[in-house]
């Protein structure tokens, strides 16, 4: 199990999160989601709102009970948590915004679940304080958001040839749908073509610091 | 004061507390809400139910009437008091029937409609089938409930899907509407989810066929079994029940 | 070829080899409904810790899908019934069934074997949010499962994930020695690799059909 150093800065932590220690790229966390909600854009923006809710609360509630919280049931009592923020977010939604929640509701189990979240208390959130453990929260649920956006928008536009459902113009003359994007499978190999940019991108970078032999 | 995170004691009572306090945070939730999402259910169901018999009502755009207007038109004509029972299989299965009429004198039987569910890919899919009043042919379907792959097996909620079976689109791209009687060999499906077109009006296929949703396979092809159950069920139960609707209300009489 | 069959049903052979068959290899809770990928993509280089993070796995699903099953149908829906508390509790009863089971397991697996311990590192507590195994419960409980057929599929779905990341990491153990770009290499490639086994199980898609 990773542990962090407990003086992190708020910054440095929501920084190292957004791309360096990226949850998507770098974690290999939250990889169901990526796959299951990256086929409309839409969705996946409601998604990834949900995710830095459900993220950054618990991280900060966690963070600030840290302390009292006994060993021998933290994850029971963190997973409770984190059901709880997303639920109460679900139920609000069913009642007073149906629309919304016909799209978000099937994802619901798919915050709950979302390994960024409970990576993050595991990691980060129960060994520090409330601000740095906030920032790491929001830093990891915005570099999900970030990759998750771009997938989604290559998927949606060449699966469906439109963006945020408005159809792309005049796609009849030149557009054809590619199906199988829009499929599981597919998210499998969009994924890993980001992957691929993004860790190239992250690895160059690492290399190109330790020849200029700075700390990181 | 010193907690001592570690003895069992504060251990069974900081566990006992949190589920305690989480879980009654959250039915209060639920409750308090309850209301509110069983309004919402209902409109659901009354609008799907104005869509499927807007086309009988000589109803243009129902989906421009306000919720109260929907409330009003559906209350006043259409009689959800009768349910038949299929227990000739088990479990026992039934069947809500929505008997639409065209005005408040309940006399003239312009449709039926009953419910349809089954387990699609993720949970449970719910809709609502609408039958011609002698109950031949499918005037219409729509689905009121599903949690599929949305962009994929949630398709099955958009016009694009549904209106393959409306009576009405079929008729303005001149086909005939889908039947609902039983087909000509027993054993074979009441209606065919993407499994090609009719080669010829010998092709068991023929007026009882939709197209699928690319990619949505598991969906699809649940659609497809649990309309072909409910129809066989529906039939059985409304012979069980000696009930034609329209046996003892031809269209129009007094 | 599709097989068909509706529960609540004779508890025959039959019916029973559909559901264990259907939960491990046509409806593989892994290639055909992606639930899981996190420990899956990560702990899959090495056979023996994806052998051991399988049978955890394995362990933990089977266990809770009979726990939950006997808690749905005994607990909640007669508590529903009598006092109408929501059925929607069944979400968090589940995932707080999992998230005790899997701190007992990391106990066990801290004194019995402190190599795989620290081979699992995280993912070891992630298990607790492993989306396959909550997915299992909620699964069981949507095609109409009891307890008795409701723990088999239980097994299989952990037996299908188990049997899908041993085929991952012997995979990519023979890639190891192959050249690959460097962005590609560790989670990228296992992508790719999944998606091709994914694209495989498409062929089964609707082979065996449950529930109602």
């Amino acid at each position: 199990m990773t542990s962090m150093p407990t003086n992190v800065t708020g910054r440095r932590a929501l920084l190292s999160q957004l791309w360096d220690e990226n949850p998507i790229f770098r974690q290999v966390l939250g990889i169901c989601s990526a796959l299951a909600v990256t086929n409309l854009l839409l969705n996946t923006a409601l998604m990834c709102a949900g995710l830095v809710w459900a993220t950054t609360l618990s991280a900060v509630t966690v963070s600030l009970v840290r302390d009292y919280i006994p060993a021998r049931v933290r994850m029971m009592v963190q997973v409770l948590l984190i059901a709880v923020y997303v639920i109460m977010v679900d139920i609000a939604m069913r009642a007073y915004f149906p629309d919304i929640h016909r799209v978000i509701g099937p994802y619901v189990g798919l915050i709950i679940t979302n390994c960024i979240v409970m990576g993050r208390l595991e990691a980060f959130s129960s060994r520090n304080r409330p601000w740095p453990a906030f920032c790491d929260a929001l830093g990891a649920g915005l570099g999900y958001s970030i990759l998750l956006l771009a997938i989604a928008l290559v998927r949606e536009t060449m699966g469906f040839g439109t963006v945020l459902g408005v159809p792309l113009p005049m796609r009849e003359a030149w557009w054809q749908p590619w199906t199988i994007l829009v499929m599981p499978p597919g998210a499998f190999f969009v994924l890993a073509i980001a992957v691929w940019i993004a860790r190239g991108r992250a690895l160059a970078r690492e290399a190109r610091r330790a020849a200029k032999g700075g700390a990181r | 004061m010193k907690i001592n995170t570690k003895s069992p004691l504060y251990v069974i009572a900081f566990a006992a507390v949190t589920s305690a306090v989480f879980t009654a945070g959250i039915v209060t939730l639920q409750v308090a809400t309850a209301a509110r999402v069983e309004r919402n259910e209902k409109m659901r169901e009354y609008r799907a139910l104005a869509a499927l018999f807007a086309p009988a009502w000589g109803l243009a755009d129902p989906a421009a009437l306000s919720d109260q207007q929907v409330i009003d038109l559906v209350d006043a004509r259409v009689d959800a008091s009768q349910t038949v029972t299929d227990d000739a299989e088990q479990p026992p299965l039934a069947f809500r029937l929505y008997r639409a009429y065209a005005d408040q004198a309940h006399k003239a039987l312009v449709g039926v409609a009953i419910p349809v569910r089954g387990t699609g890919f993720w949970d449970l899919i719910e809709g609502r089938l609408a039958l011609s009043a002698d109950l031949k042919e499918v005037t219409g379907l729509v689905f009121i409930n599903q949690k599929e792959t949305p962009g994929l097996g949630g398709r099955i909620m958009e016009p694009a899907f549904t209106d393959q079976f409306s009576k009405k689109v079929r008729g303005r791209q001149g086909r005939e509407p889908l039947r609902a009687d039983p087909p000509a060999a027993p054993g074979h499906p009441f209606l065919y989810v993407g499994r090609g077109s009719p080669t010829g009006p010998a092709d068991p296929r023929y007026a009882r066929s939709v197209d699928a949703i690319t990619g949505a396979t598991q969906t699809s092809l649940a659609v497809e079994r649990f309309l072909n159950t409910d129809l066989r069920r529906f039939r059985r139960a409304m012979a069980a029940a000696h009930a034609a609707p329209a046996a003892d209300r031809p269209g129009g009489g007094p | 070829m599709i097989a068909q069959a509706a529960t609540p049903h004779g508890m025959t052979a039959g019916y029973l080899m559909l559901v264990l068959l259907s939960a491990a290899f046509t409806d593989n809770i892994l290639l055909t409904r992606f639930l899981g990928m996190c420990s899956f993509l990560a702990v899959s280089r090495q056979i023996k810790a994806a052998a051991g993070l399988g049978l955890a796995v394995l362990f933990v699903t089977t266990v809770t899908a009979g726990i939950n099953a006997a808690l749905y149908h005994y607990a909640l829906v007669p508590l529903n019934q009598a006092y109408g508390v929501p059925l929607g509790l069944q979400f968090i009863v589940f995932i707080v069934v999992i998230a005790g089971f899997v701190q007992l397991l990391e106990m066990v697996i801290e004194r019995l074997s402190l190599g795989l311990y620290y081979a699992l590192g995280i993912f070891l507590p992630l298990i607790t949010v492993n989306c396959a195994i909550l997915g299992a419960s909620l699964f069981l409980v949507n095609l109409g499962f009891g307890v008795v057929d409701g723990t088999l599929f239980g097994f299989g779905a952990g037996l299908g994930w188990m049997l899908a990341i041993i085929a991952m990491a012997g995979i990519r153990q023979k890639l190891a020695g192959a050249k690959i770009p460097a962005g590609l290499e560790g989670p990228g490639l296992a992508l790719v690799i999944t998606g091709i086994m994914a694209l495989a199980f498409l062929g089964f898609s609707g082979m065996i059909q449950l529930g109602r």
